[in-house]
């Protein structure tokens, strides 16, 4: 009974550890290159955000390069799409590419936003793979693969053209609607007639405003926000 | 007099009471149906790229007739399916006539190497991906539904409407078994 009790409690624990680690294990952002796993040299990962900041700003795709050890508890594919959505990659367009490598699965992934599925099929995401990184990836040259891959999807972007911040277009209405609040409440309140000297006069809230992360355009990484993905996208083992 | 205000005021504020539970209800069920519908978004998906498929594995082995007839059949039975779970059903008789058939193909290393295929099976194990994304986003959903629905005293609210829990979308059997844990 003891024994069962304690064994119990011990898969209880164990359990508990999985969903815990299964939430906290996703890192944060660091930049677009998150060389996490440490095999990029430092040439290949400044070529890398180049790049990124060049899509950035000629085609409005945001992406992001993942270096890991290892995704366990979970898939590649998984932690991919997990990643791609917890970071929000490609704003209002969904218009993200994320390329996860999984150094000890041996594995890479390359999640497409719901924006991009049509330019990037699976399809030809498995080509890109097979010609331009796997090749590298199987003699270890993890950075130089990388950086051909993101040099391939942006040549395959070209001409592409997305909006990566919205808060121009949302800004002015809610500006608007709180002007409108704050007259009619300002009105309705004076028309009610002095209570005391100057009456109450309610000050309406203050309307939220909806912020998205400052990208700011020509320079480095501003965060990403927004962007979601349906696990599409192709990998490889390499 | 005094006692005929009570009992308005407290059927006015049940009434209010029903209003809201009934709203978040509808929210609800629009989320859940919101999300089948991108689920059966994929399974479509999935059934056209199917012909393709097919296609190509059949000009390197034409022979393995069986399983092209189970993979035509469970097709056919996917896209005639009427209601959700008949549509799951029919999903996961697909999902082993899928596999029995990328099983076949390894036996023919010049059909693994055909860039078509190789095209089509990326897309095929992308659309699967889509799949249980979907699935798993459609599970969530019900299951938020399932709590409010079967919950006191929304339950109340959602027999008077005849509202109902929903069935989860559940993996087929071979892709169920998970990992052992051994003390």
């Amino acid at each position: 009974m003891q024994k069962g009790f304690k064994k119990g409690l011990l898969i209880i624990m164990l359990l508990l550890l999985a969903t815990v680690s299964c939430f906290a294990a996703l890192p944060r952002p660091v930049g677009y290159v998150n060389d996490f796993a440490n095999v990029i040299s430092g040439d290949h990962r400044r070529q890398m955000e180049d790049v990124a900041i060049a899509l950035r700003d000629d085609q409005g795709v945001e992406l992001a390069v993942v270096t890991i050890r290892s995704a366990a508890p979970l898939t590649p594919k998984d932690y991919a799409t997990q990643l791609f959505n917890e970071w929000g990659i490609g704003g209002p367009e969904d218009s993200g590419l994320l390329i996860l490598l999984s150094v000890d699965d041996r594995e890479i992934q390359v999640e497409v936003g719901y924006g991009l599925e049509g330019v990037l099929p699976d399809g030809k995401v498995g080509a890109v793979l097979d010609q331009a990184v796997v090749p590298h990836l199987a003699k270890g040259e993890y950075g130089q693969g990388l950086l051909a891959g993101a040099k391939v999807f942006k040549a395959e972007l070209a001409g592409e053209h997305y909006e990566l911040d919205a808060r121009d277009n949302e800004w002015p209405i809610a500006f608007i609607i709180f002007i409108l609040i704050a007259v009619i409440v300002t009105y309705l309140s004076r028309r009610k007639g002095p209570k005391g000297p100057g009456g109450t006069v309610r000050r309406p809230r203050p309307v939220p405003v909806p912020r998205s992360p400052h990208r700011p355009s020509g320079g480095g990484f501003g965060g990403f926000g927004g962007g979601r993905s349906g696990g599409g996208g192709a990998g490889r083992k390499f | 007099m005094k006692k005929g205000w009570i009992i308005v005021g407290v059927i006015l504020v049940l009434l209010v009471a029903v209003m809201s539970q009934y709203n978040n209800l509808i929210t609800l069920e629009t989320n859940v149906d919101a999300k089948w519908a991108q689920v059966e978004n994929q399974l479509q998906r999935r059934a056209d790229l199917i012909p393709n498929l097919v296609n190509t594995v059949k000009g390197y082995a034409s022979h393995e007739e069986r399983v092209f007839s189970e993979i035509a059949a469970a097709r056919s039975r996917l896209l005639a399916a009427g209601d959700p779970s008949e549509r799951m059903e029919a999903n996961n008789s697909l999902d082993s006539a899928l596999g029995r058939l990328l099983a076949i193909a390894e036996s023919y290393p010049e059909l693994k190497a055909d860039a078509s295929f190789v095209r089509l099976q990326d897309e095929l194990a992308g659309t699967e991906n889509r799949i249980a994304v979907e699935r798993m986003r459609y599970n969530e959903s019900v299951e938020n539904w399932n709590r409010t629905v079967r919950r006191f005293p929304t339950m109340i609210v959602a027999g008077l409407f005849g509202k109902q829990a929903r069935p989860y979308f559940e993996a087929a059997e071979s892709a169920k078994e998970v990992p052992k844990v051994q003390f």
